[in-house]
């Protein structure tokens, strides 16, 4: 039997909405997201498309990302279809892309739903963070 | 500055179950759709013997269920190896191939290969499919390899749903279970009958019978009985008492004991303790007076009777050296009174003969009277 070493597993992809700031200080440390978004534009010859969030809010800085898809193929992608993927976040001042490594079709999903499970998850986890920290005694 | 507990580690207030009683939590025997960081940091259970069998609060966890993105695969000669992602954590899942030789094959009608050919390669297409950035669905043991841990999986497949409702539905499904099962210790109660935290002085009804069977031979003793019918038990104080005491079983969920037991208790806690009694040979039942019981070594009759019928086999050639046991017990049994007496009732008598002198007892389990 064998199993991938731990040097080989790549890092878990935090689930983001794309309205969020993905370079903010809280995911500093974060080297891959999952986002969700609608394909609204795609440049075949730079391997470059535009995500924008399925939901749109009101006052929000942050509404749409540029992400590479160089990795993925074969790349197939329609405009106005909604797409999951895993993307690799490098340092902003390199080129401000995103890389994606997986691409996955989500049309016919209930994004309302969706995003309600992952706030369902989110309130769990900031639950157990309280539950589970110990006050230093000191 | 706050240190985070490990949720994983047990708690203060979780009981450690020993492993003869892993079974009955049900999560033993089922797949836990556990998040994969928490699945990641799952300890050896501490009292455990058996290899991968983990600890989440105090359950003890071996198989695990997870569904999640391949963001990495492998091929090798006999298994796949897919790393998942979930959203918490990433796990790499060993997926074993279907056996070359497939031993269903038919030599018979062509119609039946071809299906058997066709199921064949629509599993190894199923297998083939799976592919970095799929959502698979996948159950297994969960084991460690070179220090790390991943699921060895007996099932797993992509997960086909056009609606995508399965993996919304899994998300939230997931968190309930954590608030209503997994986050919920297991309570565990020691051997004795006695639980062990914050509900002191409830016994099983195990325990309870044990210690009625007890009082009832003390008070006998005491009260130098030879015989009692079961109902005229309740009318003893001391041994009321000791049934009335708060039972597990019975326990409404109210914890002051101002509700009186329920009769219920009372009956069965008695019937128990005779049943106690019977089995360790004190008591014996009457064959005249069906509900009537005899306390054995009380018994006078039955006393004077085995004397009289060790005297007389003991003087015949056969039995010069002493009568077995096998051969007074079948004498004794042809009497009306003592048909109903039992094996361990016969050796505690001869026991308590012995000990008042009017037998001994010889090699190859025999009994001598003395004169």
């Amino acid at each position: 039997m064998s199993s991938f070493s731990s040097t080989n597993i790549p890092p878990v992809a935090e689930i983001c909405h794309i309205h969020e700031d993905i370079f903010s200080q809280e995911r500093k440390h974060t080297k891959r997201i999952r986002i969700i978004g609608r394909l609204q534009e795609k440049d075949i010859n730079r391997h470059t498309v535009v995500l924008t969030s399925p939901v749109t809010q009101p006052n929000v800085k942050h509404s749409s990302v540029k992400v590479c898809v160089k990795l993925i193929y074969p790349f197939e992608a329609r405009l106005g279809s909604l797409y999951e993927t895993i993307v690799e976040v490098l340092q902003p001042e390199e080129d401000g892309n995103l890389h994606a490594h997986t691409w996955r079709c989500m049309d016919g999903l209930d994004i309302i739903m969706y995003y309600k499970g992952i706030q369902m998850r989110r309130e769990y986890f900031s639950q157990q963070n309280i539950n589970q920290a110990v006050p230093d005694t000191g | 500055m706050c240190a985070v507990k490990d949720p994983t580690s047990l708690e203060s207030g979780c009981t450690i179950i020993p492993e003869n009683r892993w079974k009955k939590d049900p999560l033993f025997s089922c797949c836990c759709n556990l998040f994969i960081k928490d699945i990641l940091d799952l300890r050896p259970y501490p009292s455990g013997s058996q290899e991968c069998v983990f600890v989440y609060k105090n359950h003890p966890i071996r198989w695990v269920t997870t569904m999640g993105i391949i963001v990495k695969a492998e091929e090798k000669a006999k298994f796949h190896i897919y790393a998942v992602d979930d959203g918490t954590g990433v796990i790499s899942c060993v997926c074993w191939k279907p056996k070359e030789d497939f031993n269903l094959r038919s030599n018979g009608e062509d119609g039946a290969q071809s299906l058997i050919e066709r199921m064949e390669n629509w599993h190894l297409e199923q297998l083939s499919c799976l592919e970095i950035g799929d959502l698979v669905n996948i159950r297994g043991k969960l084991i460690i390899y070179r220090e790390m841990k991943q699921i060895s999986a007996f099932s797993y497949g992509k997960v086909v749903d056009p609606s995508h409702t399965l993996e919304v539905r899994g998300m939230q499904d997931q968190v309930l279970r954590y608030t209503s099962v997994y986050d919920n210790p297991l309570k565990s109660t020691e051997h004795s009958g006695i639980k062990d935290q914050g509900t002191e002085g409830i016994k099983s009804m195990e325990g309870i019978s044990q210690e009625v069977a007890e009082k009832i031979l003390l008070v006998s003793t005491r009260e130098k009985y030879q015989n009692f019918h079961l109902y005229e038990l309740e009318t003893v104080p001391d041994i009321y008492k000791v049934c009335c005491q708060p039972c597990e079983e019975f326990i409404n969920g109210k914890e002051n004991g101002e509700k009186s037991p329920p009769s219920e208790q009372i009956a069965l806690a008695l019937k128990n303790g005779v049943k106690h009694l019977l089995e360790k040979g004190h008591i014996f039942k009457s064959k005249r007076d069906r509900g009537l019981l005899h306390l054995t070594t009380a018994n006078k009759d039955l006393r004077d009777v085995t004397c009289r019928i060790l005297r007389a086999e003991c003087r015949k050639q056969e039995y010069i050296n002493g009568c077995q046991f096998q051969h007074l017990y079948n004498n004794i049994k042809t009497r009306t009174d003592f048909q109903y007496l039992t094996h361990s009732a016969m050796r505690n008598l001869l026991n308590s003969l012995e000990e008042q002198g009017l037998v001994i007892s010889c090699n190859n389990y025999q009994f001598l009277p003395v004169r």
